[in-house]
């Protein structure tokens, strides 16, 4: 083939993958004012008065979850491009589980990446004397996006809407809506509203109890506040399908803007949000972007602000990137291992955890920013406020382990089946050193990597495993009666262990209906320890999930911890001129 | 010719609907289902599992007996309507037709990148058989074919994104961008295009080349190319008329092989670049159990492989006036 034949093939092949594009849907509508082919545009036009007071404090200089930008002041203008995206664009709707979002969606109260509970529409609130009667006094600036004033009616309509049965949401297991007077009536379908919810006057609530509750603040930011007016006529169980699930309006920082299905979404600036106009003109969420083979190279490059959560060798690499920024911090909880309670001795499953140096592990395939823990709740409760002092620690201890195996008659030759769906390359090395310290102990153990529906029927429906690797382990203490009491077992609950100790469930039942807080803690304290020690749950390690970002996105916050998560305060979030 | 194409087409229905009661018994053999997906890999899972597993079955639509849910999804078919997903609720057609397009284009320029590589080398190795060429280019392009794509992948993006800046990293096209013209939105969708091609591309061209090599020099020996040559023809007519158009059946065939690939995706260069693609939806409809999904691309697929055979074989005519069709 001569020269000039090659060159007409070339040009031929590029005319023709023109021609392919071409096809393509048709030039996108501007979602910005701002140009976004590259992070290293510089933020549109107007710039903040200049601040007079320093724009952070001392403090969240130490904090590793937020990235403070100590020479530029805070700035509006500018398109943050992040790789993350949420699973109700693209994988599920707005509806299913219900959990919050902080762009779109405000909610009664925040708490803070410092874990306070602070104040967002309810600017204050108080209990009365017995714990069953709260009430929530509103902010009256609070506008959903399309203008309409958000009121205690709304707040109304959203939790009993989040209660019905037909809306698929997860709420109930973390604020006690069956508890509120009338929830009883609705469950019978003799009404359609809470009597324990009333509307005092359009700013504010009370919300009343059949029975003393004691954690609700701590809770009751866990659900997005919806609109009434757009969401009253849509019957519940069509809410999936209405054309507000494609197009949320909410009260949130940013409001929806363009969506194109497989690639982004962009959530632009709500001027009118009630403590103040975001500095970011808008934020793209590019969708599917979550190899980190894309995101890194992506971030590296300067095509997104905002990459993924980063582990071991890749999260050291970035360290040494000067433009790159790890924020966040350890989460609460572990990955653990659940092991079948109804089949594993007890003392087979202590001679597990003493079999394990989990330190060395971790040390090895982490690099650090991960610590073995002594039992996943301590890592969620550390000031011990439920978590009993006495919790047994399991230190790496093969002596002991091989004494409790001999102890409960264990037969070497006898194989236990872990199954994980756990495929990242730190997962499998940490299961493959794990494999091997209990060989040295005497445990032969069969790996089994499967994929999450698999892993959900063997766990859960069939409970056909020894040991089952699940993700990070339950973080507070109401925990005990969603998913570790003898009423969850499959199908009732999803009670992965099928722990089962009437004992624990006792105490934890009372410690909810003790109104002496001192009391209370003692009963969680006993229950605590009597479950560590049954090892309902083997808590392995606690990461320090840090998410990677460009040095210029000030502000930025990342703390994972339980439902409801911290605030990330997007509103804050400004880009540093360029 | 018009009633041979319809002879084939009537006789692919009931292996297409024994295609659909065969991918539907899989599925639900296969252990777990939307709702256990969903409930250990889903994001807040957490929240899911506060709710029993039969309200979570009857919010999702999987509380009826697996014939009703079948003979439902094959009622709605013949209406024309692939239904909704079991999650996002979204139209399934909707969603095939989206990612088909990515994936048409994608396959389509790394498939036409293999043909206009292969066969133009495949021709010159035959023609300069055992010469310096021929083992050079041979080995090149088997060393292409031997990279795992996923490698070749992390060193196209990390040279000509990262390094050299010549093209984007990943995805589509620029996130949020807007475009003056046609013109530039073209561009911008070429320039994103082009590294998963490339990859793509390369790792196929050796295939073609090495049959388009091997089947030129048969056809080179041939008695009637003897003849040819014999008759004074200039040898690029030899070359071009007669020699290369005997050669290209089986090369067609094989290209025809390809076409299926078109709409199928694949799954590892999708999410190293993040090409909304066939395979990356495959594989979402796999892992969290979506049945309607995965029975609508199993029968889409069977579709385009049934049209595909259909297509080689209607080639053949138009190569080799031999072959009629009755």
């Amino acid at each position: 083939m001569n020269r000039k034949d090659r060159s007409w093939q070339i040009g031929g092949w590029l005319v023709l993958m023109g021609l392919l594009a071409a096809c393509a849907a048709p030039v996108a509508a501007p979602p910005s004012t701002a140009d976004t082919d590259a992070v290293g545009a510089t933020p549109a036009a107007e710039t903040a008065a200049m601040p007079a007071d320093p724009w952070y404090t001392a403090a969240e200089l130490t904090y590793s979850w937020i990235n403070i930008c100590t020479d530029t002041p805070p700035q509006y203008g500018g398109t943050l491009i992040s790789a993350g995206e949420d699973r109700a664009m693209t994988t599920n709707t707005w509806f299913d589980a219900s959990p919050t979002n902080q762009y779109l969606f405000s909610q009664l109260v925040d708490l803070s990446t410092e874990l306070e509970i602070v104040p967002d529409v309810a600017e204050r609130w108080e209990g009365n004397a017995d714990n069953t009667g709260y009430t929530f006094y509103l902010r009256q600036d609070v506008t959903f996006h399309d203008g309409q004033p958000l009121t205690a009616a709304d707040v109304k309509f959203s939790l009993e809407m989040l209660y019905h049965e037909d809306v698929g949401s997860g709420i109930t297991g973390l604020i006690p809506l069956a508890k509120i007077e009338g929830a009883a009536a609705i469950d019978a379908g003799s009404a359609d509203e809470m009597s324990g919810l009333v509307v005092v006057d359009d700013y504010t609530l009370q919300i009343n109890f059949t029975e003393p509750v004691y954690n609700l603040v701590d809770s009751i930011g866990a659900f997005n506040i919806w609109p009434q007016h757009l969401l009253a006529d849509i019957p519940f169980a069509q809410l999936r399908d209405s054309e507000y699930a494609k197009k949320p309006v909410g009260s949130g920082p940013f409001r929806m803007g363009e969506f194109v299905p497989e690639q982004y979404y962009v959530f632009e600036a709500f001027d009118g949000y009630f403590k103040g106009r975001p500095y970011l003109d808008s934020i793209v969420f590019r969708i599917g972007m979550t190899d980190s083979v894309a995101w890194i190279a992506a971030l590296e490059k300067g095509e997104i602000h905002v990459g993924g959560t980063i582990l071991g060798a890749d999260r050291e690499r970035l360290r040494e990137n000067p433009a790159i920024r790890l924020v966040g911090a350890a989460i609460p909880g572990a990955f653990s291992i659940w092991p079948n309670t109804e089949r594993l001795d007890k003392r087979v499953r202590q001679a597990l955890m003493y079999a394990l140096d989990r330190q060395a592990i971790v040390d090895g395939i982490f690099y650090g920013g991960t610590q073995a823990t002594v039992w996943e709740y301590k890592s969620a409760d550390p000031k011990g406020e439920w978590v009993g002092p006495e919790t047994p620690e399991f230190p790496y201890d093969p002596e002991r382990a091989r004494a409790l195996l001999s102890e409960a008659g264990w037969d070497a030759n006898q194989e236990l089946a872990f199954v994980s769906y756990y495929t990242r390359d730190t997962d499998q090395a940490a299961q493959a050193a794990m494999q091997q310290y209990w060989a040295d102990a005497g445990i032969k153990v069969r790996i089994e990597t499967m994929d999450s529906g698999t892993w959900g029927t063997r766990v859960y429906e069939q409970a056909d495993f020894d040991l089952a690797q699940g993700c990070c382990g339950p973080a507070n203490w109401i925990e005990f009666q969603q998913w570790y009491s003898c009423d969850t077992l499959y199908p009732d609950g999803w009670n992965a262990p099928r722990y089962c100790n009437a004992e624990v469930d006792n105490l934890v039942n009372a410690a909810v209906s003790e109104a002496d807080p001192q009391q209370r803690q003692t009963l969680l304290h006993q229950a605590t320890v009597m479950a560590a020690d049954d090892l309902m749950t083997m808590g392995l390690w606690s990461e320090n999930r840090m998410t990677a970002v460009r040095g210029e996105v000030c502000n930025f916050r990342s703390r994972q911890w339980a439902e409801p998560f911290p605030a990330m305060l997007p509103e804050t979030w400004y880009l540093a001129g360029q | 010719m018009n009633r041979y194409i319809l002879q084939r087409i009537w006789q692919s229905l009931p292996v297409l609907l024994g295609i659909t009661i065969l991918t539907f018994a899989f599925t639900e053999l296969a252990p777990g289902d939307a709702v256990t997906a969903m409930v250990v890999g889903g994001q807040r899972q957490e929240m899911l599992r506060n709710q029993d597993a039969a309200t979570l079955r009857r919010l999702y639509n999987l509380d009826q007996p697996a014939p009703v849910r079948y003979l439902r999804w094959l009622r709605e078919l013949l209406r024309g309507n692939m239904g909704q997903r079991l999650i996002t609720r979204t139209s399934v057609a909707d969603d095939l037709w989206r990612h088909t397009i990515p994936t048409v284009q994608l396959m389509g320029a790394a498939l036409l990148l293999s043909i206009l590589l292969g066969i133009p080398l495949g021709v010159a190795s035959a023609l300069h058989q055992y010469s310096l060429y021929d083992y050079s280019s041979t080995l090149l392009l088997f060393a292409a074919v031997s990279v795992p794509g996923f490698f070749a992948a992390i060193g196209a993006i990390y040279l000509f994104a990262v390094v050299l800046g010549w093209f984007p990293t990943s995805g589509y096209a620029t996130a949020g961008a807007t475009f003056d013209s046609h013109l530039a939105l073209v561009a911008d969708r070429v320039r994103h295009l082009a590294l998963p091609a490339l990859v793509l591309g390369l790792s196929s061209t050796a295939g073609i080349m090495r049959y388009m090599r091997t089947s030129m020099i048969e056809a080179l020996h041939m008695d009637c190319i003897t003849t040819a040559r014999a008759k004074g023809l200039p040898e690029r007519v030899v070359i071009v008329r007669h020699v290369l158009r005997n050669a290209l059946l089986p090369v067609v065939t094989i290209i025809g092989l390809h076409l299926p690939e078109l709409f199928g995706g694949t799954i590892i260069i999708e999410t190293i670049f993040n090409w909304p693609g066939m395979g990356i939806l495959y594989l979402d409809a796999v892992t969290m159990r979506d049945y309607p999904l995965i029975m609508s691309i199993v029968l889409v697929s069977a579709l385009v492989i049934v049209l595909s055979n259909l297509l080689t074989d209607l080639a053949y005519g138009f190569i080799d006036p031999r072959i009629r069709y009755e």
